[in-house]
């Protein structure tokens, strides 16, 4: 952290990187980008909110939060269920269900927060998989929807109705696009300032040493909890809007091969804690997965996995946020270069 | 026949299977501190490894097998020092590789074996127990899984490596002192006890035929097994594979398959609760 | 199911193709998820394909019905039974009416079942079975069909018992059955129960005959799998190597040979999708989409495993002359077809098990 405020003109630069790949990526679809691709990185964008939520958390105190599949699942649920028994649709059920699914979280989780070591980390990777078995068995299959899930109108679909067919889908499309592209980005902009701010630091030292941390004088137990606060936010959102996008609502959205592993993949290869790591991992794996079925098909499971056991072996302090600093080392020696000229 | 003749009959029967199982589960995770997720991977193998060896190779089951349950230590020997080892600073990149290398095994096998269960030969005969009709097959996997509890006890308490083992298990620190090498004890774990993954993997597939994701079920089980008896301590593990047999037996008995799915879990989740280093675990 | 498909779709490109158009093979593995389904039509439509075959689960099927009216792309389904699909067709045609099913619905496989329990019951006087099933949800329209279906009858389901599929033994469950005092034993398993199913149902000596249908059941190398212990068992089979239509024993041969295994249930429904599909375009002379649906709800079709006629929630009709399993009893490893009649060879006999001094034996009976 820099002690001497650095002047407006450095401030800025510092962002022209970061501005102009949103501006740029908000204008994908500009370039024709449309249909599945678009598809594509709208679930991207759900997914970074889940690897955001993952990272700020999990990334700076290591207390790995495997609940976000429960987290998220619970959202998604929550505005099926809106729907089926109110009537309400997601337009109207959005905001609602991340509020319950925060509430439920915390009242969960609050008493494993005290919990040391690998048992929060368990206990929150169990609770998805017994809502799993809960939701696909009877009796409650039958009023949670069962492996069927529960279907729902989409986002906007009212609005889309009206709208000549032709017009309906690319509407769809690009509205979800914009509305996650811009949550993403609120979110990440909020990430990275809380990461590297006092209340990050606050979390990083929770995170190297946690006794260390109560003796200097931290409140651990209530920095852990807003940071959970935080992290639970995000995933809710991600599990709302998941549902309003991609109906019908169905127990995928709560097995962790789904809806842990791929974010926590991105944590881990893009470097815990440093927020622009897994977020540009995020979006390159999604987008390599997709292209890989394009490229090698069936194997692409495989492939996959293969690539991951390397990276991961490979440097486990996170490839991407590796090449990230040695990017932006190569380019300011190049600038530094031309300015000294 | 009696409710409780049947279930404790069935409830023993399994719970020795899961006490193999899980003493090998429970050695690795006691060793390198970190869940192997990639041992449910080695029960499927064996069994497909036989079937194997069997149908292309031409060997007779009774080579066929033993060969098989070597090669899933061999499995599990590569795995633990290609993606465990050099991953071990980060115990959360072990369960991503782990699991990583789980479903790579079980994608290959889907994609060569696809919809073909392999059921291996079973153990000819039957016998009465208990006024229950049982077939021996049985009787050998009992006879086989207590043989390899006795040994493994033997080797942990009397041979030096299984001491090393038993050293580097309680303490990284305290036995490179000694004079240990850790990795070497870690290689020779992930030997043992994918070797014991095997065993159990040869002996139940005649009885329920082998899939390529039957790893998963069983690693659950292992997993609440451990939990349930404490994280290390081996008697912990016995104890706890014997309750958690009887208890499933019971709960498939009375309620039926589909919520038996939810037991293991279920026992995880109350055990980290109430008492969360499990039965006999050390504190933390 | 691919491999089955790939050879209708050469079959119809060596004879000519499509009104004249080769056809060409994309896919898309949807991993059994609701998701990946999704994903894959939306791409594989955006590809501009003419029509989607496949679609094996239901909870997939489900998941992408709703983006039929969105991309106007048919898909002619092999499997995903659910009778909720049946239900949305019917309450939304004009919705829906791009989806059809090449195979029958849940309600028409308990239908099936109930066919040749109905008849055993008049024909041996039986008026209690016990019921076996795998726990999960798709059996439940099973039992809801089987509550009606029996009462009409005058069966009584004396015991039914929900089994795991990871089920390691059934010595409890033929005693409670015992118990029950059941004449007869249906069952119902999806995955990998029927070879300890088999087992104990011969280390039990249980001396009841058992109907019913199981995946790997019905597979031929099942008998060696099980050494014999299957003996006596009926099974369902949908698809069977039998000469049902003039296709069946084509398809049955060439897929054997080339893949080297029978065809399961899926590979078979999947060929007659494609074959049905090819000739109802034929006959509309278009690939437009709403030509096509009409021929595909007005004429019947002639596939590899029974004639294809479409109800009005487009699935397929199940009659002995439109599709319709076989039923066959494991007899000395071989598979004998008992029923429906209209396949039976003549010379059949039926064995029925029944306890001689303490061992089960079989009776043989003529058949039918």
């Amino acid at each position: 952290m820099a002690f001497a405020k650095p002047s407006i003109k450095r401030r800025l630069v510092r962002y022209v990187p970061s501005i102009t790949i949103m501006v740029a990526y908000s204008c994908i679809p500009l370039l024709g980008i449309r249909g599945f691709w678009l598809d594509v990185l709208t679930r991207a964008n759900i997914f970074a909110l889940l690897t955001l939520s993952l990272d700020l958390y999990s990334g700076t105190t290591f207390y790995l939060n495997l609940g976000i599949s429960f987290i998220a699942g619970s959202s998604a649920y929550v505005v099926a269920l809106l729907y089926r028994y109110l009537g309400m649709v997601p337009e109207y059920s959005i905001i609602p269900a991340i509020a319950v699914a925060i509430a439920l979280s915390t009242v969960i989780f609050l008493p494993s927060i005290r919990v040391r070591g690998v048992y929060f980390s368990v206990l929150s990777l169990l609770l998805p998989l017994i809502m799993v078995s809960l939701i696909t068995s009877q009796p409650l299959s039958l009023y949670l929807g069962g492996e069927g899930g529960i279907p729902l109108p989409s986002l906007f679909s009212s609005y889309a109705r009206m709208l000549p067919p032709r017009e309906r889908i690319p509407f769809l499309q690009l509205t979800w696009f914009y509305l996650t592209t811009a949550l993403t980005i609120v979110a990440a902009v909020l990430s990275y300032k809380l990461a590297y701010s006092n209340f990050g630091f606050m979390l990083r030292a929770i995170g190297q040493d946690e006794e260390l941390a109560e003796a200097s004088g931290i409140d651990t137990t209530r920095v852990k909890l807003l940071g959970f606060l935080v992290s639970s936010t995000l995933a809710a959102t991600a599990g709302a809007l998941y549902a309003a996008i991609r109906p019908p609502v169905t127990v995928d959205v709560l097995i962790p091969a789904n809806t842990l592993v791929p974010p926590l993949t991105a944590v881990i290869l893009g470097g815990m804690g440093t927020i622009i790591g897994p977020l540009a991992t995020n979006y390159i794996t999604i987008v390599a997965y997709e292209l890989l079925w394009d490229a090698i098909g069936r194997w692409r499971t495989i492939a996959y996995m293969l690539l991951l056991i390397v990276l991961v072996i490979l440097k486990p302090q996170g490839v991407v946020f590796h090449i990230y600093l040695k990017l932006r080392k190569a380019i300011a020696t190049k600038l530094s270069s031309v300015t000294w000229r | 026949m009696g409710e409780l003749e049947y279930i404790l009959l069935f409830g023993l029967f399994h719970s020795v299977t899961y006490l193999v199982f899980s003493l090998g589960f429970s050695l690795v995770f006691g060793v390198a501190r970190l869940p192997n997720l990639a041992y449910g991977s080695l029960y499927v193998l064996s069994s497909y490894l036989a079937h194997a060896l069997s149908s292309y190779a031409g060997l007779e089951m009774y080579w066929a097998v033993p060969t098989a349950v070597l090669l899933a230590g061999a499995v599990s020997l590569v795995v633990g020092e290609l993606v465990v080892k050099p991953a071990l600073k980060m115990p959360v990149s072990v369960f991503i590789t782990t699991m990583a290398v789980a479903y790579i095994v079980e994608e290959v096998l889907n994609m060569l074996m696809g919809l073909r269960p392999v059921v291996l030969s079973l153990y000819p005969g039957t016998s009465s127990i208990l006024g229950i009709a049982v077939s021996n097959h049985w009787l050998l996997v009992v006879g086989v899984c207590i043989l390899m509890v006795i040994s493994l006890t033997i080797f942990l308490l009397r041979t030096s490596t299984g001491r090393a083992i038993r050293a580097v298990a309680e303490s990284w620190e305290e036995s490179m002192r000694l004079g240990i090498d850790p990795l070497r004890v870690l290689r020779v774990t992930f030997l043992v006890t994918g070797i014991y993954a095997g065993v159990t993997g040869v002996l139940l597939a005649p009885l329920k035929a082998m899939t390529p994701s039957a790893g998963w079920s069983p690693l659950f089980a292992a997993f609440a097994i451990v939990v349930l008896g404490g994280v290390g301590n081996l008697i912990g593990t016995v104890v706890a594979s014997v309750i958690y047999g009887l208890l499933e037996q019971a709960v498939v008995y009375f309620l039926g398959g589909g919520i038996a799915r939810v037991v293991p879990l279920l026992i995880v989740v109350l055990t980290l609760v109430v008492r969360p280093q499990g039965l006999l675990g050390r504190g933390e | 199911m691919l491999k089955a498909i790939e050879i209708a779709i050469e079959e119809i490109n060596n004879a000519g193709g499509v009104l004249g158009y080769k056809v060409e093979l994309v896919y898309y593995d949807t991993q059994w998820s609701g998701d990946k389904a999704a994903e894959g039509y939306k791409k594989l439509a955006d590809e501009g394909v003419k029509v989607i075959f496949g679609v094996f689960g239901s909870h997939e099927a489900l998941a992408i019905l709703d983006l039929l009216p969105l991309y106007e792309v048919p898909v002619i389904a092999s499997g995903a039974v659910s009778d909720a699909i049946d239900l949305k067709v019917l309450g939304n045609y004009e919705l829906y009416k791009y989806w059809f099913r090449a195979y029958v619905n849940a309600t028409s496989q308990a239908a099936a079942t109930w066919d040749l329990l109905a008849y055993l019951s008049r024909r041996f006087g039986w008026t209690k079975v016990a019921w076996i099933y795998e726990d999960l949800p798709w059996v439940i329209p099973h039992a809801l069909y089987g509550q009606n279906r029996s009462k009409l009858e005058g069966v009584e389901v004396t015991i039914s018992i929900g089994v795991p599929p990871d089920i390691g033994s059934f010595t409890d469950v033929f005693a409670k059955v015992m118990a029950s005092g059941a004449q007869y034993i249906t069952w119902q398993f999806s995955s990998t129960e029927d070879y300890a199913f088999a087992r104990d149902y011969f280390i039990g000596q249980i001396p009841l005959l058992a109907v019913g249908g199981g995946t790997y059941a019905m597979l031929d190398v099942f008998y060696n799998q099980t050494m014999g212990a299957a003996e006596g068992l009926i099974c369902i089979s949908w698809g069977f190597p039998a000469p049902i239509t003039p296709k069946t024993m084509e398809f049955y041969n060439k897929f054997k040979q080339r893949v080297g295994t029978e065809p399961l249930f899926t590979a078979w429904y999947a060929y007659d999708s494609v074959i049905v599909w090819a000739e109802a375009v034929k006959k509309a002379g278009t690939f437009d989409v709403d030509k096509v649906i009409k021929v595909l709800e007005t004429s019947t079709f002639v596939g590899a495993t029974g004639v294809y006629e479409f109800t009005r929630s487009h699935t397929a009709k199940l009659a002995p002359d439109r599709i319709y399993p076989v039923y066959f009893q494991w007899q000395r490893g071989k598979r004998v077809v008992v029923w429906p009649f209209r396949v039976v060879e003549s010379g059949t006999k039926l064995l029925l098990p029944t306890l001689k001094d303490g061992t089960r034996v079989w009776l043989e009976i003529p058949w039918p």
